[in-house]
């Protein structure tokens, strides 16, 4: 329990520190945004009224809480481009994105462990040469390129989905989600590569240490140490390797999301940059530090439980 | 094989980058066409002896574009490993090896910026700053020092700590030439391996960024805008987006299987390739006839004839057990003495049939109870494992599983041979057979919450719950202190008595054996070179092995130890007259945080010591392991800070010797650099004066000048040792302290060892403060000894009177474990 305490401590300090951060990066760009808002021919009385109505006068401290509260209390200011709340703007974009994601790891956790045990259970015999190289080439294609491979197969030749129109989840929710499987698959590949030969090496680690020497010399057969003994083990290091997988998972959604034309939030930030939307940019970035973050947290709570050599400290 | 392998991902790598690169230089003084020149005819041409890779919308020819997009994507990656691999590796470096503040408040920075997932991060940068090719080029270097920063400091957290960096400072080397001639050396294969995955990372970013439109502009030429435009003509074109998107899949696979081919650990050997050499040995099946089972009941519940065990090397099979033959009768504790190495774990891991996948049975037959095992099929292998022959290991500390409760795992030995009632109530009564109190929460407790020799009375508990037939205990009391030891020995003692369970007991510590054993096999390179009673054996050998080896444990005669005691008595002189004073020492520790939790506590390690060595005089040290020996040497050589007290070595800085030469030299430096810095960083020696010292030093120590162009990997146990030594001489200081120099050394070697210490003390007029945990060592070596336990001198006196005369319970305690 203490410890529990002493993570959400440093959780709450880390998300403090990002937020920081997400705010102080939009107050460094060249130029000034009352004047960016009025237009190039806007004159300076124009210009000074509208610094003043937007607090840009005051200590940058002081702005800094003010953004702080608000966007505690929900509020992350205006999309310039649209003219409507950043929230409002974003909650339904995030749906699609969560979902992609969802799909993407659930694929993720399923092939890699599936892969990695088959690969482990004969250390150089075929299947593990044939599961390390696939691993080695797929891990090195960008999810775009896959996006773009799979448009091709299964968008534009096979015709299995219509590419570019992704349907309403509101109104379409199965094709929604059979939609969504192809970018999943496009982000998971590289992943699922890379898991899949880490928990590979993990697994074969394991498989040299002493306590499974012990295991045999009890007379246990080798499925049952795997699933007993080596597995929770070797699994251990692969919780934390996932924490980073997810976050990539999530950057990789921003690129893929333009491939299929996915209406989710990497697509609108892509938008928003080239719009130089930055209340949209500032919102969706600090979004997807949070998302990292908390699941981070999770992992480690996680790795906690499972691992009881830790809690004793 | 290894080699092979490693090299093939290597090879391969280097391959794909070359193929890759070549078209790049190329393209730097020529293209096929002019990747912008336009040409309405030529739209979307398939590819064609003329446009290898056919054209684009715009009748361009994509292969001279992908030349000019290769550029950039190569630009990127060469720079970000320059811009964030410079300046990431020296904060790393900085931060990780001095710690402190500092790298607390950037590692806070770095944790907050780990969150924003680095195409994030550089998208931020580029909506910010602006983007074009330059602009994306800085910020990729920018994004990526955090990672380069976070491999360097944890490499450089995990290489200051070594005994070889210990060893530098002692020598006067200052923080800068530790950190970029000594660490920067052991770490070069990581950091490579980091900045190709750096050099991917960034060229995947680029692609990504450049095919958003977000990094570069359209006027530049780069693989990631060429695939955004090839999208609209992905049915009309297909091969447009092909050309591009290859190029960087193979660059990067490039990288990362060069990066693989750094790195990748060891690859076993197989026997596959072995095959013919295998012939040469029977098949097992094929050795004569053994006496019939009834023949053999109640005569010996083992029987082992012409065992030969092999191993699979790099292109030979090579023999560790060369044909051994042995008996066990029911109830009987047979001993088996051997060093490191001698074939004594092989043999008893073969008898369970847990031989390693590179290990085999050659040869010979393996009897129990009247069942030939060799040749058994791994299912009946199994009824019998854990149920019959029972085995417990060395090191309780790793052969528990440390996810599992105690309980848990005795009760599965009960489970896997059939027992599925009342196992509890079993295993809990097994562990207070096994001497463990309180069962009820030992059962309930995690491995790393249990003592060491608890641990080991849960090994036993296990080994014995199913009551085998035989038990094999190898090395069992080797990874515990003394005081322990005794205490399990007199338990598989009582199991040996109460059960009638036959035991082959495996040391390489004769005194163990012969408390333990009523017969006694010495094992040697593999054979068997006597066996006999242990009476007659420790009375009367034949061989000269066993000779040797009765002389090293028990000093040089068993019946003239009386005059092996040096008959010095203390110097306690003035203090000038020492070569070591130290007075109320106390040393603490601040806990290195732990990784998780970060709270810190203060711990004493020593608590008010106090001490003279005088000059020329040895001084044993004597306690068990954390009794704070090595702290106090570590302090007295001024490697601690946290201390309060005197310690005076008279204007010299003592060198050191540590336990493990492997650790204590710089794996990555040749003997003759080894043995060259500490004169480099006096300055006084020429070139030549230098090469003088080496070879004069290394023919003190008893080493030949031809292995002054070795690495530390290529000696052996005892000639490591012996540069170690060879390197504390250079300075020429009087003191050296010794920190168990021997105990990581096969007894004969540790034999050589000391002669050569003592001989080297009498030649170069030194004085040693020698730590050990080894009472015989303590005693052949020592004018005075201090026995110390938890953190303080309990009793310190001539090593005679000591001996003779001992004073304080817990010398006595060490004394009765080891003598008697």
């Amino acid at each position: 329990m203490k410890f529990l305490i002493k993570r959400v401590i440093t959780l709450l300090f880390t998300m403090f520190l990002v937020s920081v951060f997400s705010f102080v990066a939009f107050q460094i760009i060249p130029g000034d945004s009352a004047a960016l808002k009025l237009g190039m021919d806007a004159d300076q009385a124009a210009i000074d009224a509208l610094r003043e109505a937007m607090g840009l006068n005051r200590s940058v401290f002081a702005r800094f809480f003010d953004w702080f509260l608000s966007a505690i209390k929900g509020d992350f200011g205006t999309s310039s481009q649209y003219s409507m709340s950043v929230a409002q703007l974003l909650s339904k974009r995030m749906e699609v994105t969560a979902w992609l994601a969802v799909l993407s790891i659930a694929m993720i956790l399923v092939f890699s462990l599936i892969l990695g045990l088959l690969a482990s259970k004969k250390e150089n015999g075929w299947i593990d040469r044939l599961i390390t190289i696939l691993s080695q080439t797929f891990m090195s294609i960008p999810p775009f390129f896959m996006g773009i491979i799979l448009v091709l197969i299964f968008g534009i030749t096979l015709r299995w989905f219509k590419t570019g129109s992704c349907p309403d989840p509101a109104e379409d929710f199965s094709g929604f989600l059979k939609f969504l499987i192809y970018p999943a698959i496009a982000i998971a590949i590289p992943k699922i590569a890379m898991t899949a030969k880490f928990l590979r090496s993990s697994l074969l680690r394991e498989q040299n240490l002493d306590y499974v020497r012990t295991a045999k010399s009890k007379g246990s057969s080798s499925e049952r140490i795997l699933i007993h003994h080596i597995l929770k083990n070797a699994l251990l290091p692969v919780i934390t390797f996932m924490g980073m997988v997810i976050g990539d998972v999530f950057a990789g959604s921003i690129i893929v999301e333009q491939v299929f034309n996915l209406p989710g939030i990497g697509k609108t930030l892509v938008v928003a940059i080239s719009n130089r939307d930055f209340a949209v940019v500032q919102t969706v970035v600090l979004y997807i530090a949070m998302l990292v973050i908390v699941i981070n947290f999770i992992v480690d709570v996680l790795y906690q439980w499972i691992d009881p050599r830790i809690k004793l400290d | 094989m290894k080699g092979r392998y490693r090299n093939f991902n290597f090879i391969v790598g280097s391959c794909l980058v070359l193929l890759i690169m070549i078209p790049v230089l190329i393209g730097l003084f020529y293209t096929p066409y002019d990747p912008g020149a336009m040409n309405a005819l030529l739209k979307n041409m398939a590819p064609s002896p003329e446009h290898w890779f056919g054209t684009d919308n715009f009748g361009r020819d994509i292969f001279s574009r992908v030349m000019e997009g290769a550029k950039l994507t190569f630009l990127v990656g060469l720079m970000t490993v320059v811009i964030g691999g410079s300046i990431g590796i020296t904060i790393g470096a900085i931060t990780g090896y001095f710690g402190g503040p500092v790298d607390e408040i950037l590692m806070r920075i770095n944790d907050g910026l780990a969150a924003f997932p680095s195409v994030l991060l550089a998208l931020v940068m580029v909506s910010i700053f602006g983007s074009g090719k330059y602009m994306i080029i800085l910020t990729l270097g920018i994004v990526f020092i955090p990672s380069f920063a976070r491999v360097a400091r944890s490499e450089f957290i995990a290489q200051k700590g070594k005994d070889y960096v210990l060893n530098a400072k002692l020598m006067g080397a200052g923080a800068l030439r530790i950190m970029f001639l000594q660490i920067l050396p052991n770490t070069r294969t990581i950091l490579l391996s980091a900045m190709m995955i750096g050099f991917n990372n960034a060229v995947l970013a680029e692609a990504g960024l450049s095919y958003l439109s977000i990094g570069a502009q359209p006027t530049d030429y780069s693989l990631g805008r060429m695939l955004s435009e090839s999208q609209t003509y992905l049915l009309s074109a297909p091969w447009y987006a092909m050309a591009p998107g290859l190029t960087i899949v193979f660059t990067v696979l490039g990288f990362s299987l060069m990066g693989e081919g750094l790195t990748s650990g060891d690859k076993s050997t197989g026997w596959g390739h072995l095959k013919k050499q295998m012939r040469m040995f029977l098949p097992a099946s094929n050795i004569e006839r053994l006496p019939s089972k009834a023949e053999q009941e109640n005569e010996n519940i083992l029987e082992v004839r012409d065992l030969v065990i092999g191993f699979a090397g790099e292109n030979d099979i090579k023999t560790v057990v060369k044909g051994i033959s042995f008996q066990v009768k029911p109830g009987e504790v047979l001993g088996i003495v051997g060093e490191s190495g001698s074939g004594k774990s092989m043999t008893a891991l073969s008898l369970m049939g847990l031989l390693q996948k590179e290990g085999k049975i050659l040869q010979g037959s393996v009897r129990f109870n009247g069942k030939e095992l060799t040749g058994l099929a791994e299912k009946e292998f199994r009824a019998i494992r854990g149920n019959d022959i029972a085995m417990i290991f060395q090191e309780p500390m790793t052969s528990l599983n440390p996810l599992l409760t105690v309980g848990k795992q005795v009760e599965e030995q009960l489970l896997l041979h059939g027992v599925k009632r009342n196992t509890k109530e079993r295993v809990l009564s097994a562990l207070a057979d096994a001497g463990l109190e309180d069962t009820e929460k030992v059962y309930h407790s995690f491995p790393h919450q249990l003592s060491g020799g608890m641990r080991q009375r849960v090994m036993i508990a296990m080994a014995m719950i199913c009551k085998p037939r035989l038990l094999l205990a190898d090395e069992p009391t080797t990874a515990l202190d003394v005081t322990v030891q005794a205490r399990i020995l007199h338990l598989l003692k009582k199991m040996n008595q109460n059960y009638q369970t036959s035991m082959v007991f495996i040391s390489h510590d004769l005194t163990v054996i012969r408390k333990m054993c009523s017969r006694v096999l010495v094992m040697y390179e593999g054979s068997i070179v006597e066996q006999g009673s242990v009476e007659d054996i420790f009375n009367n050998p034949q061989n000269t092995y066993t000779k040797k080896l009765l002389c090293a444990a028990l000093g040089k005669n068993v019946d003239a130890t009386e005059q092996e005691i040096p008959e010095n008595e203390p110097s306690v002189d003035l203090q000038q007259n020492n070569a070591l004073f130290v007075q109320d020492l106390h040393v603490f520790y601040k806990n290195t945080r732990n990784q998780k939790s970060k709270q810190k506590k203060v711990f004493e390690a020593v608590k008010g010591v106090s001490l003279q060595v005088g000059k020329g005089e040895i001084v044993g040290i004597v306690g068990e392991s954390g009794c704070g020996k090595s702290t106090l040497a570590k302090a007295v050589a001024g490697l601690t800070k946290d201390i309060s007290g005197v310690i005076d070595t008279n204007h010299s800085q003592p060198q050191m010797v540590f336990q493990d030469p492997y650790g204590s030299l710089n794996p990555a430096k040749r003997v003759y650099q080894l043995l060259q810095e500490p004169l480099k960083l006096s300055k006084m020696y020429t070139k030549e004066l230098r090469e003088q010292q080496i070879n004069s030093i290394l023919n003190k120590v008893g080493l030949t000048e031809e292995i002054k162009m070795r690495y530390p990997h290529e000696l052996s146990g005892g000639q490591r040792q012996r540069v170690a030594i060879a390197m504390s001489l250079m300075l020429k200081q009087e003191l050296i302290i010794l920190d168990e120099p021997v105990s990581a050394l096969d007894v004969t070697v540790q034999e050589q060892i000391l002669d050569l210490l003592l001989e080297l003390r009498v030649k170069e007029n030194l004085s040693f403060l020698f730590i050990s945990h080894d009472m015989y060592v303590i005693r052949r070596m020592c004018d005075r000894v201090c026995v110390m336990y938890h953190g303080e001198i309990v009793e310190q006196d001539s090593t005679k009177a000591l001996f003779e005369d001992p004073k304080h319970p817990y010398t006595r305690q060490l004394l009765d474990a080891v003598l008697r």
